[in-house]
């Protein structure tokens, strides 16, 4: 147990570490920090912008209130904002596959994936996180909650945001580990970002039987930030609970797995 | 002539190369096609109109409007040239007997070429698939100025792009400021959605800038919501940011070669 709390606190550290060297490098150009920051910031404010106008003509979009919506919204911002935070979409990966610089990560006496990850971080996208909460903040205030059962369900909520964050990491990370066969990184980067991008609006847009199988089984976007938002909504639905914990166990397992396998294909350009 | 043929074919050549990223941007924009059919389809399940279209008006804007984007798109040259500028590759177009300006402008073309095939093709096919549920245009006029439109539209982002690359003659790093640019650029051009659902004032505010012209501009003429003769003032409009756009980057371009300190000398 000692053990396990002693590793835990030096990942937790090199994490540290290394959001610090981030922030250092970020702020020796402090207006491209500020100018990346108010980027992000306009990119959050036409998502919700795009859900003001649209609810402008109508009540409800697939069945989600004004409300309901701006906290699936919220909820992807969050995990959106956690994902550059900490990993800035594991664009470190990609670009030292690129730049034949790998080596020099996977030399560290460290779990070569968590450092992979964490070498970079967008300090100025935590912004992201910060708007995500005010959002999240004013969807609730315009949602009926009686007191008792809302802890339970934000309880629950932040759980399930967890397991998002594991889904969409997977996915990140299995996605990003195809540059070792192709060492370019720039087309990866587009899949990925319409991809994730799909989970910024509740899933039951898509009423294609075949298009909501897609999302939900295969890519599980309805994961990321619907169902979140329905838990809190709705309250405890054991069904979607443990389906949600299942596809973060297995995705999170089965992208180690490949990176794995892909590592073995990496053939440096700098030894 | 001959020298920036030579350019043209470098760049396609290069492009050849990398092939994994045509490829990679190629299926993110079906994602991005059917996201947008998908969503307004949503939209239309409760309501019949939105600000004066119709779902078949709404699809046809999403089809012609990425058609006309694909056609369009210079794929972030801006990044290209505040490289050359941070990084001193400046120095060797300097040296060589060509201009840096015009050499950025035909290494464009034979960049997006590529990219411009296989994205007009996707986009034929999902018009293909989609036709039922779209508008069509039939007067040749209309179509012959639309696609005039279409070509100056790819010059105004091109140099509009090369406009906010030439930023880096004053700024240390620009990529901030190069993604922000991309994002406005989509937003005030109509890539996102047609500018008549900003607020009233913002949308004519932005009929005087020039991102309207490249995609919102001639979607409207394909439509049918604007006529002819706005669609040849469009194009006089357009012919007049293109060279006030060139006039400034002259300006800008000059300003900067002095305060540039050519890294690797």
């Amino acid at each position: 147990m000692k053990l396990i709390a002693a590793k835990i606190i030096r990942i937790y550290r090199i994490w540290l570490m290394q959001l610090y060297s981030n922030i250092m490098r970020r702020m020796a150009y402090p207006g491209n920090f500020y100018l990346m920051a108010i980027g992000s910031l306009f990119q959050m404010f036409l998502s919700i912008a795009f859900v003001n106008i649209i609810f402008s003509f109508i009540n409800n979009l697939a069945g989600w209130s004004y409300h309901q919506a701006l906290l699936v919204v919220a909820s992807y911002m969050l995990i959106e904002g956690f994902m550059w935070g900490t990993c800035a979409y594991l664009n470190g990966l990609s670009k030292n596959i690129q730049e034949g610089t790998l080596d020099g990560l996977l030399v560290k006496p460290i779990d070569s994936q968590f450092f992979v990850s964490v070498w970079q971080s967008d300090p100025e996208d935590w912004m992201r996180v910060i708007t995500a909460i005010v959002l999240f903040t004013i969807a609730i205030k315009g949602l009926d909650f009686s007191q008792d059962k809302f802890i339970l369900n934000l309880f629950l909520y932040l759980f399930l945001l967890i397991n998002s964050y594991f889904i969409i990491y997977s996915i990140t990370l299995v996605i990003r580990s195809i540059t070792f066969w192709t060492t370019e990184g720039d087309g990866l980067w587009k899949i990925l970002e319409t991809l994730t991008r799909l989970s910024q609006y509740p899933t039951d847009i898509f009423y294609h039987s075949i298009a909501r199988f897609i999302f939900t089984a295969i890519l599980p976007l309805a994961f990321i930030s619907t169902v979140p938002a329905k838990i809190l909504i709705n309250g405890p639905d054991i069904k979607l609970i443990l389906a949600s914990t299942f596809l973060a166990i297995i995705f999170f397992i089965a992208s180690r797995k490949f990176f794995h396998y892909g590592l073995k294909h990496y053939s440096s350009a700098s030894s | 002539m001959r020298k920036y043929l030579f350019l043209i074919k470098t760049a396609w050549q290069r492009q050849l190369v990398y092939r994994a990223t045509v490829y990679g941007y190629r299926l993110g924009n079906i994602f991005d096609v059917l996201f947008q059919v998908t969503i307004w389809t949503a939209v239309y399940k409760s309501t019949s109109v939105v600000y004066g279209y119709n779902y078949n008006e709404m699809i046809t804007y999403v089809m012609i409007g990425w058609l006309i984007n694909f056609m369009t798109a210079n794929y972030g040259i801006e990044d290209v040239v505040s490289r050359n500028i941070q990084n001193g590759e400046l120095n060797v177009y300097l040296t060589r007997p060509l201009s840096y300006l015009r050499s950025i402008i035909t290494m464009s073309i034979g960049r997006t070429s590529i990219a411009l095939i296989s994205g007009v093709a996707l986009q034929l096919l999902f018009i293909f698939i989609f036709q039922n549920h779209m508008v069509a245009q039939t007067d040749l006029s209309i179509i012959l100025v639309i696609f005039i439109i279409v070509i100056l539209g790819y010059f105004v982002r091109l140099l509009l792009s090369i406009l906010f690359g030439l930023i880096a003659f004053w700024a240390t790093d620009v990529s901030g400021l190069n993604s922000f640019f991309a994002t406005f650029i989509r937003l005030l051009s109509g890539g996102y959605a047609p500018l008549s659902l900003l607020p009233a004032m913002l949308y004519k505010l932005s009929l005087f800038f020039p991102f309207a012209y490249i995609v919102f501009f001639p979607t409207q003429l394909y439509l049918g919501k604007l006529d002819l003769m706005d669609g040849i003032k469009g194009v006089g409009v357009e012919l007049l940011w293109l060279v006030l756009l060139y006039v400034i980057i002259k300006i800008v371009w000059n300003k900067g070669l002095k305060k540039y300190e050519g890294v690797g000398i």
